[in-house]
């Protein structure tokens, strides 16, 4: 539809892909710092067996320490694994680009420094990350910047989720109907080994903070302007709704065996990760 | 005046109908909803449908609706002008008749009589006023009331009303309102100083019914009568309504230009009419007073200007010791016959010229004709000589006479005399001594005659009985000489021990302060307006004989000021021309007020307008605020900045002027004065030149009064030069040239009255001295280094110039060698001064100064002859003492001749 101002915001959110690519290393810094004492043994990195080294052996893989216990020289084999992969989606639609505050973070900018952060986890993990419709993993150190490159680009017209195996991280306002929104997981297919549904939302899209005749323009759909005349008079009926939304957006993830999380702008961006990476782990425990 | 409203009352009371559509506007406001916010919201699919059906637009909030009611109502009613207006001050209708006291006893306080006047002009309003001033401005000027005035030209012309300096003229004030057609309307107001005056109780009559509006009289200040006190005091007495309570007021002797020397305070007792106070000064400073003034508004009453008989006489008499001794002396009675506030000094007569006194007293002094040479220009500049006659001065005949005399002396009495000693017989009229009493007890024994061929009679002053002239006196160019023929002691006439002789020394030493006039005509010189400011004299003054002086009165036609005519000048002060003063009774039953109790309109208009204007704002400011193109921070950020301009202001003022180029070195260096010198870089060099100037500080500080601080290395560009008086640069072979800013530095540095002293090691080969060959290279070093620098064209130092002799006297100016020539700049490229702002030389001077620790010389002198190193060491001083004190030593050699050259100008 509007391809060209789709384009001019994901050229703006391109220049500021650098700064929040180092935002995110540095999210999942701490996240990591803090998950530090209970780490687990990674995948691919758990010892499998030793094997006598045979000529065209690199002296690499030698473990000397056990070599020198006798005389045959022996070479260690680390258990074979198949690293999953991390498909990750970030909505692009105009309303995402929406802050209430100017001290606020947007909706889009929260929701990628969340989804680098996460695929910069799943990275640092030995994974492999991909944005949703593209079409190769992203490995090696300068994934995640191509993970966000491709986060931002106008989405690929026509392509849906790309069937195929790998966790689900959804990221996301997810404020249109929850019928929509099911059919949009549907359309996700069988393939899914579960993931997690991200929803951010803007602290003024749930407190709903306006007073006296306020006039309300749509941003996302283009649709006519609404006239509240007594802002304070709607707020109680709004706050209603807009918790019916986020229990259906709720429940139509986990019905796509997706961990619904909420997240508001106003709330630090290390909080939802400590909340999307356990998730996303038992998701991969769950589909391994 | 509008409608009254409880004491206030509006300008403009139409204005106020406009509250009436105030109703209107509620309803109209309320109706207008505020224009809505806009706001993008994401989310607005959840607000669909939420909107309330019922469209009623929104209310405007109910308070912003009242703070809008209220500024207009404020605007309205401050337009409407209202005022709180006194009472008023006289009942009825009709223009106002304010007759204003602008004599000279209105002078001390018009300015609040003018402000009542200006408050009696805004009460009397659309009605108009007419005004009548008391005082006539100039002679021959009658008194007119104006014409019915608005008033805004009442104002006008109050403005310029004018206090004089003498009484108000009460009677022509009466033909002036009789001679108005349409007094009987009037409102009459008469605002008055109080004091009484002929034709005062006539003019409140015929304005009867009148208000008077007076402080009283007690306000009237007058300053009267200042005279030489005994003991040489200035005394000042101060006229005053007797009063209840005592009077205080303080004097201030100024001086022409205004400057306050002393003050006094006069106190009269509770109903007194006079009190007195006497200012004390030192002679000197007395003789500065011009005038005293009473502290507060100079007016022409409280103003007196002193001539001659309140200014002291400084004499001179010439005599000696011998002259004095005790009853016999020359000028022992005289000296006792003068009064004592009068400066007297006794001396030889060419110090008592020098001191330009205004009376020279000759007690019978024999004199050359050079001396009778510098008397007769004494004379011609307007001095006084009172000469006596005595056995000395009747040996020769020197001319310093009014008439020639005959040689010798005339024997009245005695053994050899010619008959009986002589009496005083009368006073010539019109001459100064005119009008004392003759005195009856004196015999003159003795006395020198008047060649009687060639007599001028009017130069006889004084005769005794039988018609011999006894006193001479006659004016020469502006002074007065006054020959008494017989002798200043008792040796040929009691006259001098006379108890009234005083008297007569008196009246002939007052010849010397501005000499007063005697007899004719005298008129104004300059007039004393009524605030006590000297100015010309206008042309209707009239001359008035001197006798008839002291009982004037002034008067338009008599100002007060200065008088005179060509014998001198009087001072007229309104103090003693004026009537005693007198408070002027208030007839009973005629109103009177105050002038403090005249209160003024108050115009409350401008606090409604401004503060109507100022809810409007906060009104703006909170609409805008609630549309949200304003936010809170904005606003806060907007306030802080304003603060931190604020406060960057009075830092930036607190801070003052900065970058200073001030290192931290300076405030030593500046604290002691030190000679200085320029690193060579040479290690052995520099601390030979540093032992050196340290050796010849020590010197100076050992033969002088100059106290010198360690001597300084100094970097020329990089530091401040100005703090040191001297900067001694050996400038060797491997000196670097300087760079542009060093010599701009020592360029400044020999501008600005240093010395820059420049040396070198030696000489080249080929030079003079015993030096030669020590430095090969030097003078192309010194061309080299000092090519930049604005060097002026130099000569040989010799032996006369003053560095010879600033402290020691030196023939040569020998370092560690001797014989090359020094140089200093030649006489057209010194200073103003005459002083040379460098040395040069290649004689290693430090060489020979430099002594280390234990006192031994650093180094050999070359030749070495015996006295060279001290030779040297002289020489320094002299360098200090020459870059400290300039060419002060050689005016001192010429001292004597530049004193002489300097009296004649002096006295001229």
């Amino acid at each position: 539809m509007n391809s060209r101002a789709d384009r001019d915001r994901a050229e703006a959110l391109a220049a500021a892909l650098p700064a929040l690519v180092l935002a995110a290393r540095q999210l999942a810094g701490q996240l990591d710092a803090g998950l530090h004492g209970r780490r687990r043994a990674g995948p691919g990195e758990q010892f499998w067996q030793y094997r006598e080294a045979e000529p065209g052996d690199s002296l690499r893989r030698i473990d000397w320490r056990r070599s020198a216990r006798g005389e045959t020289l022996f070479r260690r084999e680390r258990e074979a694994e198949t690293a999953a992969v991390l498909l990750i989606e970030v909505d692009r639609h105009p309303g995402m680009g929406w802050a209430s505050a100017p001290a606020l973070a947007s909706k889009q900018a929260r929701a990628l420094l969340l989804a680098l952060a996460c695929g910069c986890l799943a990275l640092a993990g030995g994974e492999r990350v991909a944005a949703l419709g593209c079409r190769a993993p992203l490995v090696g150190g300068a994934a995640l910047t191509h993970l966000a490159e491709a986060l931002v680009q106008p989405a690929p017209t026509g392509a849906g989720f790309e069937r195929g195996e790998g966790v689900l991280a959804l990221f996301g306002d997810f404020l249109e109907a929850p019928p929509l929104l099911a059919e949009r997981l549907g359309a996700l297919g069988a393939g899914l080994r579960g993931g997690v549904l991200v929803q951010v939302l803007d602290p003024a899209e749930v407190e709903f903070p306006y007073h006296g005749r306020v006039l309300f323009q749509d941003v996302t759909a283009g649709g006519p302007d609404e006239d509240v005349a007594r802002a304070e008079a709607i707020a109680p009926a709004f706050r209603a709704r807009m918790a019916a939304q986020i229990e259906a957006v709720a429940r139509v993830a986990r019905a796509a065996t997706l961990t619904p999380v909420l997240h508001r702008t106003d709330q630090p961006a290390l909080a939802a990760l400590a909340r999307i990476y356990p998730a996303l782990n038992a998701s991969r425990q769950a589909a391994r | 005046m509008g409608m009254m409203l409880g004491g206030i009352s509006f300008t403009a009371p139409l204005i106020l109908l406009a509250l009436l559509g105030l109703p209107a506007l509620y309803f109209l406001l309320r109706a207008t909803p505020p224009l809505p916010r806009r706001v993008a919201f994401p989310a607005l699919a959840l607000v669909r449908g939420l909107n309330p059906t019922e469209r009623t637009p929104a209310r405007m909030p109910l308070w912003i609706l009242l703070v809008r009611l209220v500024a207009l109502g404020l605007l309205i009613i401050g337009l409407a002008g209202p005022a709180r207006v006194p009472p008023p001050l006289l009942p009825g209708h009709g223009p106002v008749l304010l007759v204003v006291d602008n004599g000279f006893a209105a002078g001390a306080h018009f300015a609040a009589m003018k402000r009542a006047a200006r408050r009696v002009i805004a009460q009397a309003g659309h009605d108009g006023v007419v005004l009548l001033a008391t005082a006539p401005e100039a002679a021959g000027q009658k008194l007119r009331a104006s014409g019915v005035l608005t008033p805004r030209a009442a104002l006008a012309q109050l403005g310029v009303l004018r206090v004089q300096p003498w009484p108000d003229d009460d009677r022509a004030a009466l033909v002036a309102l009789r001679a108005m057609t349409q007094r009987r309307r009037m409102r009459p107001i008469f605002l008055t100083d109080g004091v009484a005056g002929p034709g005062r109780a006539a003019l409140i009559h015929v304005l009867a019914p009148v208000l008077i509006l007076s402080d009283g009289a007690e306000r009237v200040r007058l300053l009267q009568g200042a005279r030489l006190g005994l003991h040489g005091g200035l005394q000042v007495r101060l006229a005053v309504v007797p009063q209840d309570r005592p009077v205080l007021a303080a004097v201030l002797a100024e001086t022409p230009a205004g400057a306050v020397l002393a003050r006094a305070i006069i106190r009269v007792a509770p109903g007194a009419r006079v009190g007195s106070a006497v200012i004390h000064l030192p002679p000197p400073l007395l003789d500065q007073v011009t005038r005293l003034v009473l502290a507060g508004p100079v007016h022409a009453a409280g103003v007196l200007l002193l001539d001659g008989a309140a200014r002291r006489v400084s004499v001179g008499i010439v005599g000696g010791a011998q002259a004095a001794q005790k009853f016999i002396g020359a000028d022992y009675y005289v000296q006792r016959a003068i009064p004592r506030a009068d400066a007297v000094r006794v001396g030889a007569l060419g110090t008592l010229l020098a001191d330009q006194p205004g009376v020279l007293i000759l007690p019978d002094v024999r004199l050359d004709p050079a001396q009778v040479l510098r008397l007769q220009r004494f004379l011609t500049r307007g001095g006084v000589i009172i000469r006596f006659a005595g056995p000395l001065s009747a040996t020769a005949d020197d001319g310093l006479t009014p008439d020639p005399l005959v040689a010798g002396v005339r024997h009245l009495g005695g053994a050899l005399g010619a008959g009986t000693p002589g009496r005083i017989g009368d006073f010539a009229a019109g001459s100064p001594l005119a009008g004392l009493a003759v005195p009856r007890d004196v015999r003159v024994s003795a006395a020198r005659l008047v060649d009687p061929t060639r007599l001028d009679p009017t130069r006889v002053w004084a005769r005794l009985r039988d018609g011999t002239p006894i006193v001479l006196g006659m004016r020469q160019g502006r002074g007065t000489l006054v020959y008494l023929l017989t002798s200043a002691n008792a040796a040929w006439s009691n006259w001098v021990l006379a108890a009234d002789f005083p008297l007569v020394m008196e009246r002939l030493l007052r010849l010397g302060v501005g000499a007063r006039p005697r007899h004719g005509p005298v008129q104004v010189i300059s007039a004393m307006d009524g605030r006590g400011q000297l100015g010309p004299a206008g042309a209707a003054a009239r001359a008035v004989p001197v006798a008839d002086l002291p009982k004037m009165m002034v008067s338009p036609a008599h100002p007060p000021g200065l008088w005179g005519n060509a014998q001198g000048r009087i001072a007229v002060n309104v103090g003693a021309h004026v009537p005693v003063l007198r408070a002027g009774r208030v007839p009973s039953g005629v109103a009177r007020a105050t002038l403090s109790g005249l209160r003024r309109t108050r115009r409350y208009g401008p606090i409604f307008i401004a503060t109507g204007f100022m809810l409007l704002l906060v009104d703006l400011l909170v609409s805008l605020w609630l549309r949200g193109l304003l936010p809170g921070r904005a606003m806060l950020s907007a306030a802080l900045l304003g603060v931190a301009c604020w406060g960057g202001v009075h830092q930036a003022r607190a801070d003052g002027p900065s970058g200073s180029a001030l290192t931290t070195a300076v405030p030593a260096a500046a604290l002691h004065t030190r000679l200085a010198y320029i690193a060579t870089g040479d290690a052995a060099r520099d601390r030979t030149t540093r032992l050196g100037l340290r050796e010849i500080s020590r010197l100076v500080g050992h033969e002088t009064a100059a106290r010198l601080g360690r001597p300084r290395a100094v970097v020329p560009g990089a530091e401040p030069l100005d703090l040191y008086p001297m900067l001694y640069w050996p400038v060797t072979a491997a000196t670097p040239t300087p760079d542009g800013q060093a010599c701009r530095a020592l360029d400044g540095f020999m501008a600005s009255g240093g010395l820059l002293v420049i040396d070198t090691d030696g000489g080249d080969a080929n030079a003079g001295g015993s030096g030669a060959g020590f430095d090969p290279g030097a003078l192309a070093a010194l061309r080299r280094a000092t090519a930049c620098l604005a060097i002026p064209p130099l000569a040989p130092l010799t032996d006369r110039a003053t560095l010879g002799h600033s402290f020691f006297i030196v023939r040569r100016f020998p370092g560690r060698f001797v014989g090359a020539p020094v140089l200093i700049a030649a006489k057209g490229g010194r200073d103003a001064d005459g002083m040379s702002p460098v040395v040069l030389g290649q004689n290693d001077w430090v060489g020979a100064w430099a002594r280390g620790r234990d006192g031994a010389a650093l180094h050999a002198v070359l030749p070495g002859d015996p006295g060279q190193r001290t030779d040297a060491e002289r020489f320094g001083v002299n360098l200090v003492i020459y870059a400290l004190t300039g060419t002060y030593k050689s005016d001192q050699v010429q001292l004597p001749m530049l004193l002489q050259r300097l009296a004649p100008r002096r006295a001229r």
